[in-house]
């Protein structure tokens, strides 16, 4: 009789489940370069779709991909799993590091002319466009589409434009206390709909 | 400030507040758990809408990331991180009175040795009250100096006082000639927050005239003080932490 059986292991080893991101992000904050390729694997299509869809441009796009990775390698330690999900973090930080490219130099000489497109041009129906038709997932699409007109602008366009609300704001010309309602009520709306857990 | 700041959490949660507010709000969500869950559940929701935007990922970006990591160090972890930090703002009453005590051991020290003793009580007195203020503000947070520091070391900031009360012991004395200073930095912009008083080892101050300051720190600098400061900080409080 193998030994093993005595020590009450003679059922068939369970299915090894891969580690989630959580235990992954522990690994890599004791400096575990194979779990930061793994993670990367894991969340690195969902980056760089989320930065490219904020950035636009593709070079642009990649630097700040590195970016974001080079970050969460830096701050593993910090994750606080207490303060939301592991995915949540990556996204969030992945989406703050896009923001803040977009609003650097480049964006503030837009700004100035912002006054002068309003009215002619509505980017907003580009981005919810490309919303559209590059949606992944149904879910987050039917989400979307529970939203009214105004919340589903705010939404996109402070999202995936990276616009400021007060930005948001003036591209829909509605005022500022209106966007910062749209952009509340409206992410409530997508949660319940979504049934988001934390 | 915005009349409601528990209105902004979606704003907060898209990215869609400019830096100065995300500031302020942040300071908010540090002090208000209703905002701070709802915060977490609306980037829950909103990392649903950027998994929808995956597309794949160039393999040379991989062969760059794992080049840059093998020369970047890792973060530790925050000595005061999760729950510790919930801890430690129950305990801020506490360490509040603390830093009171020593700022009043402070006061007293300085009206010893003031010749022009009325004038200098007098001041001493408005900068206790002040500090009092400051110390006894509902929106007053605690912030130790970053870790590795030479010694203990606390702020206690007050945005709505716009001031800080500074506090170190064991501090030694600075070289001959030279003298501690106090400074506000925001977006790495310096301002003097002015010299610390001369003293033995422990040394109180109130600070006034924080504005968006997101840093005070503390150099050693020639006697009289420097404009800008010359040499490394020796103390750095990060107030966005």
């Amino acid at each position: 009789m193998p030994l093993r059986s005595i020590g009450g292991r003679s059922e068939p080893d369970p299915v090894e489940r891969p580690p989630s991101l959580e235990q992954l992000l522990t690994k890599v904050a004791r400096g575990d370069q194979k779990a930061f390729a793994a993670l990367y694997h894991r969340v690195a299509g969902s980056v760089f779709g989320l930065v490219k869809r904020v950035v636009r441009d593709p070079a642009q796009s990649e630097e700040v991909t590195q970016e974001v990775f080079v970050e969460l390698w830096r701050t593993a330690a910090r994750f606080d799993p207490d303060r939301g999900s592991a995915l949540s973090w990556v996204m969030t930080t992945a989406h703050r590091r896009a923001v803040d490219r977009v609003r650097s130099a480049q964006r503030a000489v837009e700004r100035e002319d912002m006054a002068g497109r309003r009215g002619q041009e509505r980017p907003y129906d580009e981005v919810a466009e490309q919303v559209e038709s590059r949606l992944e997932r149904e879910q987050v699409r039917h989400a979307l589409d529970s939203l009214t007109d105004l919340q589903r602008e705010a939404v996109t366009l402070a999202y995936y434009g990276g616009y400021t609300y007060r930005e948001v704001a003036e591209l829909l010309d509605v005022p500022l206390g209106t966007i910062k309602t749209r952009l509340r009520d409206g992410l409530i709306r997508m949660r319940d709909h979504l049934g988001v857990q934390t | 400030m915005t009349p409601d700041p528990h209105m902004l959490t979606g704003a907060y949660a898209a990215d869609a507040l400019p830096d100065t507010e995300r500031a302020a709000f942040e300071r908010h969500l540090a002090n208000c758990p209703d905002c701070e869950q709802e915060v977490r559940e609306l980037q829950a929701t909103t990392a649903q809408l950027g998994l929808a935007a995956a597309e794949p990922v160039p393999d040379r970006v991989w062969q760059q990331i794992s080049e840059r990591i093998e020369r970047t160090r890792q973060l530790p972890p925050l000595p005061a991180d999760g729950g510790s930090r919930r801890l430690l703002r129950r305990w801020s009453g506490r360490l509040l009175a603390a830093a009171a005590a020593l700022l009043l051991v402070a006061v007293v020290a300085l009206g010893k040795v003031t010749i022009d003793l009325r004038n200098q009580v007098d001041q001493a007195e408005q900068a206790a009250d002040q500090a009092a203020a400051v110390l006894a503000a509902p929106d007053a947070t605690v912030s130790g100096a970053e870790p590795g520091s030479a010694v203990p070391a606390r702020v206690v900031v007050s945005r709505s006082h716009d001031a800080a009360v500074f506090a170190a012991s064991g501090l030694p004395p600075p070289p001959s000639a030279r003298t501690y200073q106090l400074w506000f930095l925001d977006a790495g912009h310096a301002r003097s927050a002015g010299l610390l008083p001369e003293r033995d080892s422990g040394a109180a101050k109130l600070v006034t005239g924080l504005g968006e300051a997101d840093t005070i720190a503390m150099t050693v600098e020639p006697e009289g003080g420097s404009p800008q400061p010359t040499t490394d900080p020796t103390l750095v409080f990060d107030l966005t932490a």
